[in-house]
C-alpha cells in the first residue's frame, strides 16, 4: 500500500492528432481513494490505464511510493504484471474459461505461496465480497452483480499496492448500483488500498471517494471532496457537469464587504449581485454567476432588503415529488428554481428570487 | 509435227494416269447420296470418343468439311464412356450416336442390345475378325514401351515385355490406371497367358506409378517425371514426338492391338448421321485422318503407312481371337480384381 | 346457419392462403425436395444389390468393412482429414494471431491472402503444386537440386503422396481457422486479457492461459470446418493420390462410377458413411458452439492489445510473407510458367516459352468457349435463382412462426455437410430416372448446383436479416403494407448487402464447382472444371494450367464489373 503520485503526465492517440491526457498531476494519499469524474473521452480511463501499465504514456512519470513504475523519457516501463496492482473492470472481465476459485486464484498463483495459502486468501476474499460458498460456480452462470463480486474479489485477494477501477458499475441495474456503491466503500476502507476510481456517474463518485477530480479534456479541472465540488466549483464546466445549475453572465462591479465576496452587475439578470469567489476579479472582469436551483428561495412578497432579489415570472411547474421544478423568466433569462412542495406556485405567477450570498459562485469567463 | 504430239503426250500421259490413279483411290469412298441427305436433315452428329481427343475433333472437322454436318464431341477413358452411355440409356435421354472405344466397350453394349446393326458399305474392307454386325475395329492402337531419352538412355531402354520386371527400374514405371482403361488389362491378360504367376508378382515388385489415364502416364515419362512408362499407346507418343518431347520408344515382342470399336448407339437421335460418320471413319480418307496421324494402325489391307510410323510388317502380333476377346469381356471384373491383387500396392 | 358458418370458414382459409404464404409454402417445399430426394436415393440406393432394382441387402455395407482395400481407403480419408485439421491449425492460428494481435508490418495486407482459396479452386491449387514439387521435375525441387545436391535424382519434396495432399488441403483450408480465430481475437474483450496482465501474468503466459483458451471454441470450430471439407474433398486426392496408389473415399466413390462393372450401391454406401463422418464433425462443431459460447460482455471499444512485438515483428513478418508466398506466390508463379511452356521438362528452357496453349485454347480447342458460356451462364443464373430461393428460406427460417421453421432451416442447411461428389450420386439417381428426368441437360448443373450450396446463400442473407430488427417489418404492417409490400420496401432493401454478397460468393463458387459437374455433365454441358479435369487426364498439365490461369481471369473481371454494378463485397471477403 503506497501512495500514487502522477506527474506531467501526457498522452495522444492517433499519432497526436487526439490529445488524450495534457500534462496532468495527481497524488492520491495512501490509503484514499480518488474517483476520476468526467465525460466520455476526458482522458480519466487513459489516466487509469496509463497507471496500470495497460497503456503508455507519451512522457511523464508514474510513482508507486517512492518506485518509479513508468518514465518514457528514463525508458522506464514497469509492465503491468509487475506493478502489483488489483484492477476491475467495466466488463467485470471474468475469465469464462474458469470457475470463481480459479479466477480469484488465478493472480495468487503468480506470487510465491502454496496452496493453502492460496485456498485461505481466495476464501477470504469471497468472503469479503459475500460470494462464500460459490466457489466451484462457473461465471458464465451468474448474474452480473455477482460477476461483479468475483471481479473484486479476485482484484483485492493478493493484497495489491493499489486498486484500479474502471467504471465498475456501470453495467448494472440502478439499484444494485446503489447498493454496490456503499459495498465498495466498506471493502476499502476495511483493507486501505491506495484506489483510484474512475465513473462519469457523479452520484457514485461522491459516494465513494474521498477526493473527486473532475476531468475534461485530459485536464483536471478541480480535485476536492465532494462537498467542495458541489458547493464551490471551481470553474463552468465543473459547475455545470456536477449536478443543475443556473447561469447568468455579468461583470465585476466592485469588491464586495464580507470575504471574498464580490458585487457583480447582471445585465441579464438585470441586477446586481452579491456573489463569492476565493479568485482575485478586477473591476469590469466578465464573470459567470452560478447558483444552483434548489438554493434560490422563492416567495410571492417581495423579501426584505434589495440586494440579491429579482423578480420573474413562472412559466412552467413542475411536481417531481421531492421538489417541484420550476421555470422562471427572469429579465433575459430562464432560471430553473427547485422548491419545497408545500409552496403552491402555478402558471403565469408573479414571484420574487433570492439568491443567498454565499450559494453564488462567480466563475472567470 | 504429229511427233510433237507424241512426245507432248507421252510426257502428259503418266500424269494423266496418276491422276487417274489417285482420283481412283478416292473414287472408293463413294458415299451413298441417300444416306448423305438423310444425315444432312438431322444436321448434326455426337461422337463419344475414347481416343485422343484432337484426333476426334480432326475427324468431326474433316465430316463437316466434307458434308456440312457439325459434330460434337464427348471424350473420356473408355469406362467412363460406357457408364455414360449406360446412364443415358436408363435416363431414357440419349446423345451419343456414334460410340469409339478401346475394347471391348461396344461388344459389351452390343451384348447388352445397346447397339444397333451398321451395316456400312467400308466395312468390306475390314477382316471378318475385326468386325460384328454390331461394331466394327475402327482402330488398331499399338501397345508399346515408352521412355524418357534424358532419364534412360537408347541402350538401356527397355525391349521386351520381360525387362518390366528388372529390378533396376523399381519405382520408375508408370502404369495406367487399369480399372480406368481396358488396355493395361489387355496387357495383363497377355501377361498371363504367356508367362507365368511369378511374372505378375515380380511385375508388382516394381510398385507401378498410376495414372488415371494414358494421357497423364505419357505426361509423367515426357516431362522427366518418370523414365518408363509399360504400356505406351502408340498415338500417345506420337502426340509427345511431335512436341519435340524427348521420349523414345521400343517395339517389344509380341505386340498387343488394343482395338477400337465403333458402333452406333440403338435409339441414337441421329442415326444417319452417325452412319455416314462411321462410314467416313472407316473409309481410307478416315482412315488417315483418324489413326493414321496419330501413328495408329488400321484393319484396313489398303493402306500405305507414313514412313514415320513403324512399319506394321516389323510388328510380330499377339493374336486375340474374337473368342479370347469374349472371354476377356466377360472375365474384366474379375481380372481387375487380381490385378489388384499382384499390382497394387500392399 | 352450419351452411353460412361454414362458408365462412372456408372464405377465412381463403384470406389466409394470400400470395405471400403460397410463396413461401411453394418454395420451402421445393428446398426440402430438392435436398431429401437425392439424400434419400442415396440411402435406398445403398441398401439395394443395384440403386433400381427393388432386391434390399445390408451387402455393400458389410463390404466395406470387410474388404481390405476399402478399408484402407476409409483409413486414408480418416488420415487426410486429421492431417488437413492438425495442418490448418498450425498454420491459421499463428497468422491469426499476427494480424490480430501484432504490430506486424503489413498484417492487414497479409489478410487478403486469406481470400485466395475462396477465388481459386483446388483443382487448380492442386494442379500447381504438381508443377512445383513433382519429386523429379517439380520447380522446387529442381531448385534445391540445382543449388544444394545435383547427385539427387529426385526429391526433396514428393507431392506424389499422403502428406502432399494433406500438404495442399492445409494449405487450402487454413483460412477457415485463421478467419474464425482471427474474428474471435478481435472481438474478444480486451479486459481479459488486460485483467490477466494486472494479475502478473506477462504477454505470453497470458496468450496461453487466457487469450487461447478463450478463442477455443472459435480455433475449433474453424478446424472442424476445415476437416470437413477435406474429408469431402476430391479433386486434391485425385490428382496428387493417384500416381501414389493412395486412395481415399471420394476417389473411390468416382472410380465406382465410372468403370466396368459400374457400381452405384456401392458408391452410394461409401458416400453415406462419409456423410455420417462428416455430419460427426458438423455435430461436434455445433456441440462446442452452443455450449462453448464464451461471449463476454463487451466493454467500451478499447482496441484489443496490439502486442509490440520489437525485433520480433521480422520473424512474424516473415512468417506472413512466407505464407503468403507458399499460398499465392509460387503456385501463381508456377501456373503461369507452366502455361508458357510447350512441354515441361527437366531443362528449364526459354526457347519453349511462348503462347503456344493459349493460343491452343482459343484457336484450336473447340470446347473452350463452350465451357467458359457455360460456366458463366450457370454461374449468372444459378447465383440468381438460388439468391432468390435462399432469401425466401432465410426469411422463413427468421421470422416464420410454424413450428416447422427449424426443421426447414436444418434440412436446408444440410448439404453443406455432405461432400460435392457423393450428394453428386444423389442427384444423379435422383433425376436420371421418370419421373423427374433432368439428365443431359444443363438444368442438372443448376439442380445440383442450388441444392447443394443453397446454404451458402441461406448464411449471407440471414447474416444480414438478423440485424435487421423485426418491428421495423411490423410497423410497415401496422402502417398498412401487405406482406409482400413490407418484403419489397423495407426486408428487402435492408437486407440487400446479405443478397448481394451472398450472390457473389454463389457466383465464384459455381464459377469453378467441380464435384457437382464432374458427375453431371453432359456432350455441350462441359464447364471449364471438366475441362481442366480432362486435360489433367489426358497429360496436358500446360494446356491445364493456361485455362486456370484464364479462368482466373475470368473470375476476377467477373467480380470486378458485379462490385462496380453492385459495390457487393464476397461473404467472408470482408476483414
Amino acid at each position: 500500500m503506497s501512495e500514487i503520485r502522477i506527474q506531467n503526465l501526457n498522452k495522444t492517440f492517433d499519432k497526436g492528432a487526439v490529445k488524450a491526457i495534457d500534462n496532468l498531476s495527481l497524488t492520491i494519499r495512501e490509503g484514499s481513494i480518488v474517483a476520476l469524474l468526467g465525460p466520455s473521452g476526458c482522458g480519466k480511463t487513459t489516466t487509469l490505464r496509463c497507471v496500470g501499465g495497460l497503456e503508455l504514456p507519451d512522457s511523464g512519470k508514474i510513482f508507486f511510493g517512492e518506485r518509479l513504475v513508468c518514465c518514457p523519457d528514463e525508458k522506464v516501463y514497469v509492465p503491468p504484471e509487475k506493478r502489483g496492482l488489483g484492477m476491475v473492470f467495466q466488463s467485470y472481465a471474468i475469465w469464462p474459461h474458469m470457475n470463481v476459485f480459479e479466477n480469484v486464484a488465478f493472480p495468487l498463483r503468480r506470487q510465491k505461496i502454496d496452496k493453502e495459502e492460496i485456498r485461505k486468501k481466495v476464501m477470504e476474499a469471497l468472503e469479503l465480497v459475500g460470494l462464500a460458498g460459490l466457489e466451484s460456480r462457473y461465471p458464465t452462470k451468474m448474474s452480473g452483480g455477482q460477476q461483479q463480486r468475483v471481479a473484486f474479489a479476485r482484484a483485492i485477494a493478493p493484497r495489491p499496492e493499489a486498486l484500479l477501477f474502471d467504471e465498475p458499475l456501470s453495467n448494472l441495474d440502478a439499484k444494485l448500483r446503489e447498493k454496490m456503491r456503499f459495498d465498495i466503500v466498506a471493502l476499502q476502507k476495511s483493507t486501505h488500498i491506495t484506489t483510484i476510481y474512475v465513473t462519469h456517474d457523479q452520484a457514485e463518485a461522491m459516494v465513494i471517494a474521498d477526493k473527486i477530480a473532475v476531468m475534461n479534456q485530459g485536464v483536471i479541472e478541480q480535485i476536492g471532496t465532494a462537498r467542495e465540488i458541489y458547493d464551490q466549483p471551481g470553474s463552468r464546466f465543473v459547475a455545470g457537469f456536477i449536478g443543475l445549475t443556473n447561469f447568468a453572465r455579468g461583470r465585476i462591479a466592485s469588491k464586495g464587504s464580507g470575504q471574498q465576496e464580490w458585487l457583480v452587475d447582471s445585465k441579464e439578470l438585470g441586477t446586481r449581485i452579491v456573489g463569492i469567489s476565493d479568485k482575485d476579479f478586477k473591476p469590469d472582469q466578465k464573470v459567470t454567476l452560478s447558483v444552483r436551483p434548489e438554493n434560490i428561495m422563492l416567495s410571492r412578497e417581495q423579501p426584505e432588503g434589495d440586494l440579491n432579489i429579482v423578480g420573474g415570472r413562472i412559466e412552467r411547474t413542475t411536481y417531481i415529488g421531492e421538489y417541484s421544478d420550476i421555470l422562471i423568466r427572469v429579465n433575459a433569462v430562464e432560471l430553473r428554481v427547485h422548491s419545497p412542495t408545500h409552496l403552491r406556485f402555478d402558471q403565469g405567477d408573479h414571484v420574487f428570487l433570492a439568491f443567498p450570498p454565499q450559494r453564488c459562485n462567480l466563475l472567470a469567463r | 509435227m504429229k511427233r510433237k504430239k507424241m512426245k507432248v503426250l507421252s510426257a502428259i500421259l503418266p500424269v494423266l494416269f496418276m491422276l487417274v490413279m489417285i482420283s481412283s483411290a478416292y473414287a472408293q469412298t463413294q458415299f451413298d447420296p441417300k444416306l448423305i441427305s438423310a444425315a444432312k436433315k438431322e444436321g448434326k452428329v455426337t461422337l463419344y470418343n475414347s481416343g485422343d481427343r484432337e484426333a476426334g475433333e480432326a475427324l468431326l472437322k474433316a465430316f463437316k468439311a466434307k458434308f456440312g454436318i457439325s459434330g460434337e464431341q464427348y471424350r473420356a477413358t473408355s469406362n467412363k464412356v460406357l457408364s455414360k452411355v449406360m446412364e443415358e440409356i436408363e435416363a431414357k435421354n440419349i446423345y451419343a450416336d456414334v460410340l469409339c472405344t478401346g475394347s471391348p466397350n461396344v461388344l459389351r453394349l452390343s451384348q447388352k442390345g445397346y447397339i444397333a446393326k451398321h451395316d456400312c458399305q467400308q466395312a468390306k474392307f475390314y477382316p471378318a475378325s475385326q468386325q460384328t454386325e454390331h461394331y466394327v475395329n475402327v482402330t488398331g492402337i499399338a501397345m508399346f514401351i515408352m521412355y524418357n531419352k534424358d532419364l534412360v538412355s537408347e541402350k538401356d531402354a527397355p525391349k521386351e515385355w520381360k525387362d518390366l520386371i528388372n529390378p533396376k527400374w523399381k519405382g520408375q514405371i508408370v502404369m495406367p490406371d487399369w480399372s480406368a482403361s481396358t488396355s493395361p488389362l489387355i496387357l495383363f491378360q497377355m501377361f498371363k497367358d504367356i508367362y507365368d504367376t511369378e511374372f505378375l508378382k515380380k511385375a508388382g515388385e516394381q510398385k507401378f506409378i498410376i495414372h488415371k489415364a494414358h494421357g497423364a502416364a505419357a505426361n509423367a515419362v515426357a516431362s522427366g517425371e518418370n523414365a518408363i512408362a509399360f504400356e505406351m499407346l502408340s498415338d500417345r507418343i506420337a502426340v509427345e514426338v511431335k512436341k519435340g518431347a524427348p521420349v523414345g520408344y521400343s517395339v517389344p515382342t509380341p505386340v498387343v492391338f488394343n482395338p477400337r470399336q465403333m458402333g452406333i448407339t440403338k435409339g441414337a437421335p441421329h442415326p444417319n448421321a452417325a452412319k455416314l460418320l462411321m462410314e467416313f471413319a472407316l473409309s481410307k480418307e478416315g482412315q488417315k485422318i483418324y489413326n493414321l496421324d496419330y501413328w495408329l494402325y488400321s484393319f484396313r489391307s489398303d493402306i500405305q503407312y507414313p514412313p514415320e510410323m513403324y512399319p506394321l510388317d516389323k510388328i510380330k502380333l499377339y493374336d486375340f481371337t474374337p473368342k479370347m476377346w469374349l472371354d476377356f469381356t466377360d472375365n474384366m471384373p474379375k481380372l481387375i480384381e487380381e490385378a489388384n491383387q499382384y499390382w497394387l500396392k500392399k | 346457419m352450419t351452411r353460412i358458418s361454414r362458408l365462412e370458414k372456408i372464405g377465412n382459409t381463403l384470406k389466409q392462403i394470400n400470395v405471400g404464404f403460397l410463396i413461401q409454402f411453394s418454395v420451402s417445399l421445393l428446398v426440402l425436395f430438392m435436398v431429401l430426394y437425392p439424400i434419400g436415393w442415396l440411402w435406398l440406393g445403398s441398401i439395394r444389390t443395384e440403386p433400381f432394382a427393388p432386391d434390399y441387402t445390408l451387402s455393400w455395407y458389410l463390404k466395406i468393412f470387410s474388404d481390405a482395400v476399402l478399408w484402407q481407403r476409409l483409413t486414408n480419408t480418416l488420415k487426410i482429414t486429421i492431417g488437413t485439421g492438425i495442418l490448418s491449425l498450425i498454420i491459421g492460428l499463428p497468422i491469426a494471431w499476427i494480424v490480430a494481435r501484432t504490430d506486424t508490418p503489413f498484417s492487414k495486407k497479409f489478410e487478403l491472402i486469406a481470400v485466395v482459396p475462396f477465388m481459386t479452386a483446388p483443382l487448380i491449387g492442386a494442379l500447381a503444386w504438381t508443377n512445383l514439387a513433382a519429386p523429379r521435375t517439380g520447380l522446387l525441387n529442381l531448385l534445391y537440386r540445382f543449388v544444394f545436391d545435383s547427385s539427387l535424382k529426385h526429391g526433396p519434396l514428393n507431392i506424389y503422396s499422403m502428406w502432399g495432399i494433406i500438404f495442399c488441403l492445409g494449405l487450402y483450408y487454413s483460412p477457415y481457422v485463421f478467419l474464425f480465430t482471427a474474428g474471435a481475437l478481435r472481438s474478444m474483450d480486451p479486459a481479459l486479457e488486460e485483467a490477466s496482465r494486472i494479475s502478473g501474468c506477462n504477454i505470453i503466459r497470458t496468450t496461453f492461459k487466457i487469450t487461447l483458451p478463450l478463442v477455443y471454441p472459435a480455433i475449433t470450430s474453424g478446424v472442424l470446418l476445415a476437416m470437413v471439407f477435406a474429408a469431402g474433398q476430391f479433386a486434391v486426392p485425385a490428382l496428387l493420390g493417384t500416381p501414389a496408389q493412395f486412395s481415399v473415399m471420394t476417389t473411390t466413390i468416382y472410380e465406382l462410377m465410372n468403370r466396368w462393372p459400374i457400381n452405384r450401391s456401392l458408391a452410394a454406401a461409401i458416400g453415406n458413411l462419409l456423410v455420417l463422418f462428416t455430419f460427426l464433425l458438423l455435430y461436434l462443431r455445433g456441440k462446442l458452439l452452443s455450449k462453448g459460447a464464451f461471449t463476454t460482455v463487451t466493454g467500451k471499444g478499447y482496441r484489443p492489445d496490439i502486442i509490440r512485438l520489437g525485433k520480433w515483428k521480422y520473424v512474424t513478418f516473415s512468417f506472413c510473407l512466407l505464407y503468403a508466398i507458399v499460398v499465392f506466390g509460387l503456385p501463381m508463379f508456377a501456373l503461369i510458367y507452366s502455361s508458357l511452356v510447350k512441354y515441361w521438362s527437366v531443362k528449364i528452357g526459354l526457347h519453349r516459352l511462348g503462347f503456344w496453349n493459349y493460343t491452343y485454347l482459343f484457336t484450336e480447342h473447340s470446347l473452350t468457349f463452350v465451357a467458359i458460356k457455360n460456366s458463366l451462364l450457370l454461374a449468372v443464373f444459378g447465383a440468381t435463382a438460388c439468391i432468390f430461393i435462399s432469401s425466401i428460406i432465410s426469411f422463413i427460417v427468421h421470422r416464420g412462426k410454424s413450428r416447422w421453421t427449424p426443421l426447414l432451416d436444418y434440412v436446408a442447411m444440410m448439404p453443406i455437410g455432405v461432400p460435392g461428389v457423393v450428394f453428386a450420386v444423389g442427384v444423379l439417381l435422383g433425376w436420371i430416372r421418370p419421373p423427374f428426368v433432368l439428365y443431359g441437360t444443363l438444368g442438372i448443373l443448376i439442380v445440383g448446383y442450388i441444392s447443394r450450396f443453397n446454404p451458402v446463400g441461406i448464411r449471407a442473407v440471414s447474416s444480414s436479416l438478423v440485424q435487421v430488427h423485426p418491428e421495423l417489418e411490423e410497423s410497415s404492417r401496422v402502417a398498412g403494407s401487405s406482406w409482400a409490400g413490407t418484403l419489397l420496401r423495407i426486408t428487402l432493401p435492408l437486407v440487400k448487402p446479405g443478397m448481394q454478397a451472398g450472390w457473389m460468393t454463389l457466383f465464384i463458387v459455381f464459377l469453378r464447382e467441380f464435384g457437382i459437374s464432374l458427375f453431371l455433365y453432359s456432350p455441350g454441358n462441359e464447364v471449364v472444371s471438366i475441362m481442366l479435369y480432362e486435360f489433367w487426364e489426358n497429360g496436358d498439365m500446360m494446356k491445364a494450367s493456361a485455362l486456370s490461369i484464364v479462368l482466373m481471369v475470368v473470375t476476377v473481371i467477373s467480380i470486378i464489373i458485379m462490385r462496380r454494378l453492385t459495390g457487393a463485397d464476397i461473404a467472408g471477403m470482408k476483414s
